[in-house]
């Protein structure tokens, strides 16, 4: 009886401590691990409220140094830092690129403009398709679809897909802009010059401007892509390299 | 080893494993402090009062394209200047609620668009302003709030005598003026002020254009 006894204590013990491990074990994986090593730029939450004044335009960060995300201003130096820096003009995978700038439509006529759904289904499965078959977390329906039809054919393409922002996940937010137009080979885009590099988007040679901090997203990104006479852009704010990149090429699947 | 010590060690085991699965429903720190924040941004145009030139739409055409966005005059002089106006509200503190940053919004016609970013860097949607330009794209500047509202005036561009060859040839422009609209997501229009085609004052309090809530957990 005893002997009985005293191997159920010991089983229900040996399960406690599974069940303990496994909770902590599944708690961990959830909630991610502090101890685990930073990225060069990580989000963290806030833990102060936001008094005082934010940094003037005159602040920049350390060099070498990484924001602090749980304080509020964190990012203020950065993009005064980004502010002083001139904006690119130039040519880098066969487009010039430079703030304004006219596309020279391919037209006889008045280009007609559709607007909404309709302007959606018009470019669907055209080279000015403004639908990406990757869709990054917190993407709204966009905004602001403008279609441009000569003679019933797509000659441009643009809309704004707002990235809602959401502190639980650490998510900042920010917005995601696809233009694609025929026409001249140039891209209005107004972003610092020491962000540009060229790359490949799908197989296809493509002229990158990288966020301020790549990992978080803060600042304006883009890529610029020039295929079948098409210029392809997508011009991003707040989002992470590689989810504007991942959206870029899912315009071309 | 005693067997009322195993059973107290697998106990204590569970519980701590047990705060380990709940600690995701409680991240970081507890929440001690809830802050409620209001934004509302008002019309851009360079004069106070100014014309509204067509009422709540997505373009301005004949019958006119439903939509968030308003067409006013700005029309006094040529690439007359254009302002970001707001009053902002903090339930606790004063100072600011975020930043606005002035970006290239060029597509089909030009355009600029100020991305709000509150304080502690979530973006808060961002204000359109098409067939506008700037001369300072990236800038950015503080947009204060407090318990008793508090007002900001930047300027953040200018309305273009002119618009590229692409927006006109689909006749979305057919002269100089300030179309400003909104993300949808977060903005609410204030359809309840702007309801004729007349003059409004652009700087009182009473007539922002659009507005949205959110809340500091901190």
């Amino acid at each position: 009886m005893v002997r009985v006894k005293a191997r159920q204590w010991f089983a229900g013990a040996a399960i406690g401590v599974a069940l303990g491990v496994g909770a902590y074990a599944a708690g961990s994986a959830i909630s991610g691990n502090e101890s685990t090593p930073a990225a060069a730029d990580v989000a963290r939450l806030p833990n102060a409220p936001p008094t005082g004044t934010a940094p003037g335009p005159d602040v920049t960060p350390l060099p070498g140094s990484t924001p602090d995300t749980s304080q509020p201003f964190w990012y203020v130096p950065y993009l005064n830092q980004s502010y002083k820096t001139p904006l690119f003009d130039g040519t880098i995978a066969g487009v010039h690129i430079a703030s304004g700038g006219d596309y020279g439509l391919p037209c006889d006529t008045n280009v007609t403009p559709v607007e909404g759904a309709a302007g959606l289904t018009a470019v669907a499965g055209t080279p000015f398709s403004l639908t990406s078959s990757f869709r990054p977390d917190g993407i709204a329906s966009p905004d602001r679809i403008i279609v441009g039809l000569c003679r019933g054919r797509p000659v441009s393409a643009e809309a704004t897909y707002p990235v809602t922002s959401d502190p639980a996940t650490m998510r900042y937010g920010g917005t995601i802009l696809v233009f694609r137009h025929a026409g001249l080979p140039v891209a209005g885009l107004s972003i610092p010059r020491d962000r540009w590099s060229a790359g490949a988007i799908a197989g296809r040679p493509a002229a990158i401007a990288r966020p301020i901090l790549p990992d978080i997203g803060l600042g304006d990104s883009a890529v610029v892509v020039l295929d079948g006479g098409v210029v392809t852009i997508v011009s991003a704010s707040g989002i992470p390299q590689a989810q504007v990149e991942k959206f870029a090429a899912g315009l071309f699947q | 080893m005693n067997t009322r010590a195993l059973v107290i060690i697998g106990a204590l085991s569970f519980i701590a494993g047990l705060a380990g699965l709940l600690n995701p429903l409680f991240p970081g720190r507890a929440a001690a402090t809830t802050e409620n924040v209001t934004l509302g941004v008002n019309p851009g145009p360079d004069h106070s009062p100014d014309a509204l030139n067509c009422l709540w739409h997505s373009e301005c055409t004949s019958p006119v394209k439903a939509g968030t966005a308003l067409d006013w005059a700005n029309s006094f002089s040529a690439n007359e200047v254009i302002y970001w106006r707001s009053y902002g509200y903090r339930s606790l503190g004063s100072g600011t609620l975020g930043k606005g940053t002035i970006k290239d919004y060029t597509g089909t016609c030009s355009g600029i668009r100020v991305e709000v970013t509150d304080d502690f860097g979530f973006v808060k949607g961002s204000i359109y302003y098409v067939h506008q330009r700037s001369w300072t794209y990236g800038a950015t500047f503080a947009i204060n709030a407090s318990p008793s509202w508090s007002y900001t005036s930047a300027t953040i561009g200018f309305s273009w005598s002119d618009e590229l060859p692409n927006c006109k040839s689909m006749l979305l422009w057919t002269g100089q003026h300030l179309h400003q609209d909104a993300q949808s997501g977060p903005y609410t229009p204030n359809y309840g002020v702007f309801t004729s085609l007349q003059s409004y004052p652009v700087d009182s309090y009473y007539d922002w254009q659009y507005r949205q809530s959110w809340q500091w957990n901190y």
